[in-house]
């Protein structure tokens, strides 16, 4: 009887869902780059073409009401597709700011949700900011899943876990964020509170890196040395309920992590790749004599995981390919100038597996080739300009350039993915430390540093603000 | 003296009201024409003349429908003025309202519903049973009227309303324990509509005709969420029934109208979509689980034959029933700026339910309009009485600008916890808070729309009647009704206004001694 009644249970679920997927779609953009593998893709998103791109347009801009820090204002933008919070279906638009605060705004609206902002309550005190040591909340936020999950929150991620991370239809979830005492913080996403108590999981006045939440666990690197400790990889175990904390200690310049649950840091030397628990498991040093990318040139120069023939691939540093699909780990290398961020994507089923690289003054677009089985970048095109943070969409590229402190403009380019032809240009009106790009929706998000968020898309398509 | 007496009966024959299907008439005006005795004058003077508790226990949050008002039955004891009141557990009671007692009643039995995937204990949205208001027919051949019922079984019913007999055998109609919404009835076809897919059922709009011998039931999918017009459809002078139809896509090419509007009529033995209206916002609708859910109410005005409805969004539409939506079915003559959700919320406010429409002695046409929740700050109204924070109703006058008619915001009423459709009888709206919890959604948890919470969290309700030119209240009942009213209605009729509570408690409002 009581398996009848879980069978009626599971099936009801299994229905509301289905139902829910037909009648609601909200793509997330839960983590920066979309997903803990750091590709980049926003893999629902249709809206943007090759022939309406000349046409986005500015929605609308949030101004926070944050204090920079430094170089530091907000960071990352972040979407929550599809909430059901007690005010109502909301698709969440949500960030952090580097005076300590948090804010989620309806992204259909651009009205203020909540904020939170945290009491610093570190056992050294608030450090006043430098240049490379700005202080504050600097961590991009973080929530549960994948870009991939086309239908909204709950629908990428199987119903029904339980705890911190419990997913399905129509749950509240959390948002993580690390507060400038060095705290975690998983947030109501209804309210902006704690939902579990802080717990502690950097040292205070830390430099972080992007979050990224992998399997229960909370990801992030600090670099600069900041706070006075030396730089390291952290996790933090979320998923039995307690916090269980590891580090690693690595100059990382970013992490990613494997569909296999594997964590790939990025240093300046080579790759680390460790266990769920930072427990090393092998290292691959760069052939280029170190050339890879420099940690201080940016935090957000992760490594990016792929699928390629159903298995983990890893581009890192200069170009640097390991395939995880042979008996050992096989390894090609093509030649770039410090790339700082990637993306990728896959023309699936018959299309070829795209891979992007952007430095400071190019980008290149690269076909991943079969060489005896194992994969090969192979360079399709190359364009002038780079950027600081990428995002593929239906075959375009949108790049965001970030700007030179203190007069620099933050500047979007959305090019033609397959030959790098510029289709589309619109600049912010101030720079973007660590700028980084979310799409999902239908719109496109990115911050700078006056504390702003800019909402582009198609105005014709929003009809809850033209009130048509 | 004999001369008297026949005009005093004469005149109590051009009086009698009756209201024999859920908002009054097909049209769904919800409009009394026919009440003399309540006036804005003697109204403040109502009180409760009687209530009648069933042994007809609620399904999840639903309990009793919207009383039907006979006022002239030939029963075996003498002309009796009869209520027709249905209860969600299958039951129907014929009572005797002078009296304030139950003449007879019935219980529809039958065998476990098979058919679909069966029902959630605790959702509030398929609660089962008989769930669509039953409707009285018009005289036979021999002044019988009958009352149409559907049981949860899906099976429909036509009884006598004298004596509660059969009087054609039962045939099925609806889908079991699908969530029929009220029936409707004209020139000898029945509508109904069923939604939210409860127990597998396909929402849709369903017809038969009662005079076909095999009952072939004739369906029209908008392919929505469901049809969940609170009064069911609303049927115009040329027989095409308009109904909502809740959540989902509009792809014209597939001939999917989801929120929107769907006209259907019966051709042959088919019942065909003839005409149909999509607010162009649906995107913005369905994202926020805004649907187009609203029972349409119908008039004339100068010659044309207009409908008026609306959504959880909360604005009104008016339409022309020959043209609606204009040549992209997206274009309505009127459509109101928003009038409340200003939150965006999908449970506790906007339009919910059904409209009414009236014209007064001067010939002004009148819309009214329940809502919930806050007003919207930017909604401007000439005259209202105090903060609204809970709901409201609002009226409107039909104006022509341009040309075209539009839809004039005149009143709001006072606060009301839940305003539910109203009901306008001689110059007075009667309306209600319903006092029920309409929450589905929490901070800590997210979803999670429970009838058990819902129930424990709900008030009472609170029966007012206002000034139908200015929205002034005239009465209200305070606290004197126990307990919420969840899918309830009000029905008015000589001298009498009722209504019903999730405790299956009908109540009979009217003026000792009239």
């Amino acid at each position: 009887m009581k398996g009848t009644f879980r069978m009626r249970k599971l099936f009801f679920t299994v229905m509301a869902v289905a139902v829910a997927a037909l009648v609601m779609s909200g793509a997330d953009w839960p983590t920066q780059s979309g997903s803990p593998q750091r590709d980049g893709w926003a893999r629902a998103e249709k809206a943007f073409t090759r022939e309406n791109a000349h046409k986005i347009e500015l929605l609308y801009k949030y101004k926070a009401d944050n204090q920079a820090r430094g170089l530091r204002a907000l960071t990352s933008p972040m979407i929550n597709g599809m909430l059901i919070t007690y005010l109502g279906f909301k698709e969440m638009l949500f960030f952090g700011g580097s005076g300590d605060n948090v804010y989620a705004v309806d992204a259909d609206l651009n009205r203020m949700i909540w904020k939170t902002h945290f009491d610093y309550k570190g056992d050294k005190p608030l450090a006043s900011p430098t240049a490379t040591c700005p202080g504050g909340l600097t961590a991009s936020l973080a929530m549960p899943g994948s870009s991939s999950a086309a239908g909204g929150r709950g629908l990428g991620a199987a119903p029904g876990r339980s705890g911190l991370f419990a997913t399905g239809f129509g749950r509240s979830g959390i948002f993580i964020a690390v507060s400038a005492d060095g705290y975690l913080h998983a947030l109501n996403t209804s309210t902006g509170g704690d939902k579990v108590p802080p717990v502690k999981f950097i040292p205070p006045n830390s430099s972080a890196g992007p979050l990224i939440v992998n399997e229960g666990v909370i990801y992030t690197a600090t670099t600069d040395n900041c706070g006075g400790k030396p730089n390291a990889v952290y996790a933090l175990d979320m998923s039995g309920g307690e916090g269980k904390l590891s580090s690693f200690a690595a100059d990382a310049s970013g992490i990613a992590a494997g569909t296999d649950g594997t964590i790939c840091v990025q240093t300046k030397d080579g790759l680390h790749a460790l266990t769920r628990d930072l427990q090393a498991k092998e290292s691959f040093k760069a052939t280029d004599g170190g050339s890879a990318a420099s940690p201080a040139a940016s935090p957000m120069a992760s490594p990016m995981v792929f699928q390629w023939k159903g298995k983990d691939a890893v581009v890192w540093g200069n170009l640097h390919l390991l395939y995880s699909g042979t008996d050992a780990p096989s390894r090609t290398e093509t030649t770039a100038h410090s790339p700082l961020t990637f993306a990728s994507w896959e023309d699936a089923p018959d299309g070829p597996r795209w891979v992007y690289a952007a430095a400071e003054n190019s980008v290149e677009g690269f076909n991943v080739e079969d060489r005896n089985g194992s994969p090969v970048l192979k360079s399709v095109w190359k364009a002038g300009k780079g950027g600081d943070s990428m995002v593929t969409a239906n075959g375009l590229l949108f790049l965001l350039s970030g700007g030179k402190a203190p007069g620099g403009k933050a500047t979007l380019r959305v090019l033609d993915g397959l030959t790098g032809k510029e289709l589309y240009s619109w600049s912010a009106a101030a720079y973007a430390h660590d700028a980084g790009l979310a799409i999902a929706n239908r719109r496109i998000y990115f911050t700078d540093h006056s504390n702003t968020v800019y909402c582009l898309g198609f105005m014709a398509e929003q009809p809850q603000l033209t009130g048509r | 003296m004999r001369k008297l007496v026949f005009i005093t009966f004469l005149c109590s024959a051009a009086w009698s009201a009756d209201w024999p299907t859920d908002g009054g008439n097909p049209q769904r005006t919800a409009w009394q024409k026919d009440e003399h005795v309540l006036n804005k004058d003697n109204v403040k003077g109502l009180q409760i003349l009687w209530k009648l508790k069933f042994d007809s226990p609620p399904r999840e949050m639903h309990s009793l429908f919207a009383p039907l008002i006979l006022e002239q039955v030939k029963t075996s004891g003498g002309v009796k003025q009869i209520a027709i009141e249905a209860g969600i557990a299958d039951n129907l009671y014929a009572i005797d309202v002078e009296a304030g007692k139950v003449l007879w009643q019935k219980h529809f039995e039958y065998p476990p519903v098979k058919e679909g995937r069966g029902l959630r204990p605790g959702d509030p949205l398929c609660p089962g049973g008989m769930t669509g208001t039953p409707v009285i027919g018009p005289p036979g051949a021999n002044g019988a009227r009958t009352v149409y019922a559907m049981a949860g079984d899906g099976q429909l019913h036509s009884l006598n309303v004298a004596d509660g007999e059969d009087v054609a055998p039962p045939f099925k109609f609806g889908f079991g324990n699908g969530k029929s919404y009220s029936l409707n009835l004209v020139n000898h076809i029945l509508y109904t509509s069923t939604s939210q897919g409860c127990n597998g059922n396909p929402n849709q709009m369903w017809a038969v005709k009662l005079d076909d011998p095999q009952h072939k039931v004739m369906t029209a999918n908008p392919k929505s969420g469901g049809m969940w017009g609170r009064s069911g459809v609303a049927i115009d002078s040329n027989g095409v029934a308009w109904g909502p139809t809740g959540d989902g896509r509009y792809e014209k090419e597939t001939q999917t109208y989801g929120n929107g509007l769907i006209g259907a009529k019966v051709e042959g033995d088919e019942l065909k979509i003839v005409d149909y209206f999509i607010p162009s916002n649906w995107t913005w609708l369905q994202k926020r689980d805004l649907d187009f859910q609203v029972t349409p109410t119908i008039f004339t005005y100068k010659g044309r034959e207009l409908l008026a409805t609306a959504s959880k969004e909360c604005r009104v539409y008016l339409m022309d029933v020959k043209n609606a939506g204009g040549d992209d079915h997206q274009t309505p003559l009127d459509r109101t700026p928003l009038i409340c959700n200003e939150e965006v919320n999908f449970a506790s406010a906007g339009i919910w339910g059904s409209m009414a429409n009236w014209a007064d002695a001067r010939g002004t046409q009148w819309v009214l309009t329940p809502f919930w929740g806050p007003v919207h700050s930017n909604f401007k109204v000439p005259v209202s009485y105090g903060p609204v924070k809970n709901g409201a109703v609002v009226a409107f006058k039909v104006e022509d600008k341009g040309g075209k008619p539009q839809l004039t915001p005149a009143w709001m009423s006072r606060d009301m916890n839940r305003a539910e459709p109203p009901v306008i009888a001689n110059g007075v709206v009667y309306s209600y808070g319903n006092g029920e919890n309409t929450e589905q959604a929490y901070a800590d948890r997210g979803l999670d729309d429970s009838s058990p919470l819902r129930i424990k969290n709900s008030t009472h309700a609170v029966l007012y009647a206002l000034d139908a030119e200015t929205g002034k209240e005239l009465y209200s009942s305070g606290d004197q009704i126990s307990t919420f009213s969840h899918f309830g209605a009000i029905s008015v009729a000589n001298g009498r206004v009722y209504m019903t509570t999730f405790d299956s408690t009908l109540y009979c409002f009217g003026l000792p001694g009239k």
